[in-house]
């Protein structure tokens, strides 16, 4: 109710006109939108990748474990940080399955919930359980399940926009083929 | 996009690609391998916001890292039973795939200080090694471009990594060998069961990738084994395949028949020949599998009478019919069927058999039938289909004694003697090592002298003494005009002696 008040009290003239123009709803949409280009700063998400690598019970980043060998798992965090001073909306991050490397079924995470879909197509599609048809032994085809190994792109998408100077993190593996 | 926004041209595509996939399972397989050493792997993460009306992009740091050098190697199979049979005596090729499973291009060395293969088991003894080599063209035969692994140290070319090359040990085992024969190549001792991949000792034996990866250089061994058995093919006459001849050789036992054709004719020391072509004779003649292995016999002849035609039936019932392999001594080239035998199997044929006229009476002419082993085309077995042109042969002599001036002047008082000699001239079955022949026995053998019959005078000429034979038994005719001597039954190679004695009137 607030902020509906705060929103009236700063609608400007043509806004106040729609209204007028009997649409309610169109003049709520346009105006709210308004009211937050007017409102915030501008957002400035600044992405930070590492790699590490489980190595005897240990773990090490890649700058120090030199040349990894096929089988090992390497893990890989995504960390972003709002440096702006506006709210970042529609955040999604997108990261890569490296060439060389299968994605580790399962072990996608993300702080504050976010949903993870994806691509098996080099990010142009996204999906939380990418689809492949399969011929079956009577020549039809059926929607199954693409393998994992066939993943080339994680996202991660949030609902709730990050504030300036809120962090989010994220992370899945990889194993070296 | 929501969750499950793919579009349509998407998926379709990626279903097509899916499908392909999975129709070229080996060539993903093939695809599906391990990253190769020195591949940098790079990995950059992207994001996308908006501020509520422009969108931004924003890209992250990249972070690279390298694949390490890892060596691997791996040889199949790695048996442990025997997977196959093999005849005794033949050259069996023991395969192996050795397999480049590092990630780079590597050489594989075959022994250190010893070659890498090693014979053992029952079934090795007195076997050899007679080729060993990476088949590199993958031809089965030792040619250009293979490399002989018959000496220490020898070194395949180099292998991309993932890519496998065949090595043949080609060993052939002794004709009297029996039981498995294992070849192993490399010695690796850990590992068990398949002894692929394990960090290299330098021993006499061993499979090794010369260059070593982070992991060092890595050995394997693998293991075939092959049962070897025992070929063994008996031919001998009808229901007695394991005959044996004079001295037990097993390549003259034999079956005696004789022509009726043709042989009503004097032996007269040899002179005397057949006076026309012989009627067909068959005879029947038996095979057994004595081996271990299922075989498959042909059967052949070496040798025969000049002249003579020889058919064979090779399965005895006429199902097949009779196949002319000579025609009056000349080879036709006629394919003989062959004969399939299961071990301890037995299987008739028959031989059909013509002599030509002209042939010397109360003679032995030999055909040999050879029985020869598909397994192995060194083992046969002969047997003897012999024709005799007669068999009983007879010889009269007329001696005088007692005679005037001279002993042996024939004049009145003088003592004339006949001595029929009659023998059995065909081979023998119950010489020394002899078993299982089939033999030539008169039966009943009836000679009958009238001294005034066939041009003979000698019933008014000659007064009798005596007629005997000490095999026969001798009836007089009337007046002792003629004599007759039956022998009941006279044995090859045995004789007797029917004499009369008369004086000259």
């Amino acid at each position: 109710m607030t902020k509906l008040k705060k929103m009236f009290r700063t609608l400007p003239l043509w806004a106040l006109i729609l209204v007028a123009a009997g649409s309610a709803a169109g003049a709520m949409t346009v105006a709210r939108n308004h009211v937050v280009v007017k409102e915030a700063g501008r957002p400035e998400v600044k992405v930070t990748l590492a790699g590490t690598i489980e190595r005897g019970g240990k773990l090490l980043t890649l700058d120090k474990a030199g040349a990894v060998n096929p089988g090992e798992i390497l893990q890989w965090n995504i960390a972003t940080v709002n440096e702006g001073d506006g709210s970042a909306h529609g955040y999604k991050s997108v990261s890569r399955v490296p060439e060389g490397t299968v994605f580790v079924a399962g072990s996608a995470h993300a702080e504050s919930g976010a949903a993870v879909t994806y691509s098996i197509d080099k990010g142009q599609t996204f999906a939380s359980l990418p689809l492949i048809e399969e011929k079956q032994p009577d020549g039809s085809t059926k929607q199954v399940p693409a393998p994992v190994s066939m993943y080339t792109e994680v996202r991660y998408e949030w609902n709730d926009a990050l504030a300036a100077g809120g962090k989010l993190s994220a992370s899945y593996k990889v194993r070296v083929k | 996009m929501n969750n499950s926004s793919t579009t349509i041209a998407a998926r379709a595509l990626w279903s097509t690609i899916a499908a392909l996939l999975m129709l070229c399972t080996f060539a993903a397989q093939t695809l599906a391998q391990q990253t190769a050493g020195g591949v940098v792997i790079s990995n950059t993460a992207t994001a996308t916001y908006s501020d509520g009306t422009q969108t931004y992009n924003a890209t992250s740091n990249t972070v690279t890292v390298t694949v390490a050098n890892v060596a691997g190697l791996t040889i199949t199979p790695d048996e442990t039973t025997s997977s196959a049979s093999v005849p005794a005596g033949t050259s069996s090729d023991y395969s192996f795939t050795v397999t480049n499973t590092g990630n780079f291009a590597n050489v594989v060395q075959f022994g250190t200080t010893g070659v890498a293969y090693q014979l053992s088991g029952a079934g090795s003894t007195g076997a050899t090694v007679t080729q060993a080599f990476v088949d590199a063209d993958n031809s089965g035969t030792f040619n250009g471009g293979d490399v002989d692994i018959t000496t220490a140290g020898a070194q395949s070319a180099s292998l991309a990594m993932g890519t496998s090359v065949t090595v043949i040990i080609r060993v052939t085992s002794a004709s009297n060998a029996s039981g498995d024969l294992t070849v192993t190549l490399g010695d690796a001792t850990t590992g068990g069961a398949t002894f692929d991949n394990q960090a290299h000792s330098a021993t006499g034996n061993d499979v090794f990738t010369v260059t070593a990866g982070i992991n060092g250089q890595r050995e394997a061994k693998g293991t075939k084994i092959k049962s070897i058995a025992t070929v063994s093919l008996l031919n001998g006459p009808s229901g007695a395949p394991a005959a044996t001849g004079p001295g037990g050789n097993n390549n003259t036992d034999f079956t005696n028949k004789s022509i009726q054709t043709g042989i009503n004719v004097a032996y007269n020391g040899g002179a005397g020949t057949t006076s026309a072509a012989s009627e067909q004779v068959v005879f029947t003649n038996t095979l057994r599998n004595d081996g271990g292995l299922a075989d498959v016999v042909t059967l052949s002849v070496p040798s025969f009478p000049a002249g003579a035609t020889v058919e064979i039936d090779p399965d005895g019932l006429g199902i097949l019919g009779y196949v002319i392999v000579l025609n009056a001594g000349v080879a036709t080239g006629n394919p003989v069927p062959t004969v399939s035998l299961a071990v301890s199997a037995t299987a008739n044929y028959t031989v059909r058999i013509t002599l030509p006229a002209g042939l010397v009476v109360t003679n032995g002419y030999d055909t040999v039938i050879r029985a020869t082993s598909a397994l192995n085309n060194t083992v046969y077995n002969d047997t003897i289909d012999r024709l005799y042109t007669g068999f009983m042969r007879l010889v009269k002599t007329a001696t005088v004694s007692g005679g005037s001036p001279a002993a042996t002047d024939p004049v009145p008082g003088a003592t004339l003697t006949y001595a029929i000699t009659y023998e059995n001239v065909s081979s023998s079955g119950t010489v020394a090592g002899a078993s299982g022949n089939v033999t030539l026995t008169v039966s009943n053998l009836t000679i009958t002298e009238d001294g005034a019959a066939g041009g003979n005078n000698w019933a008014t000429t000659t007064t009798h003494v005596s007629a005997t034979d000490a095999g026969g038994t001798v009836t007089p005719g009337a007046g002792n005009n003629s004599y007759t001597d039956v022998i009941a039954s006279l044995a090859p190679q045995t004789t007797g002696t029917f004499t009369i004695v008369r004086t000259i009137n």
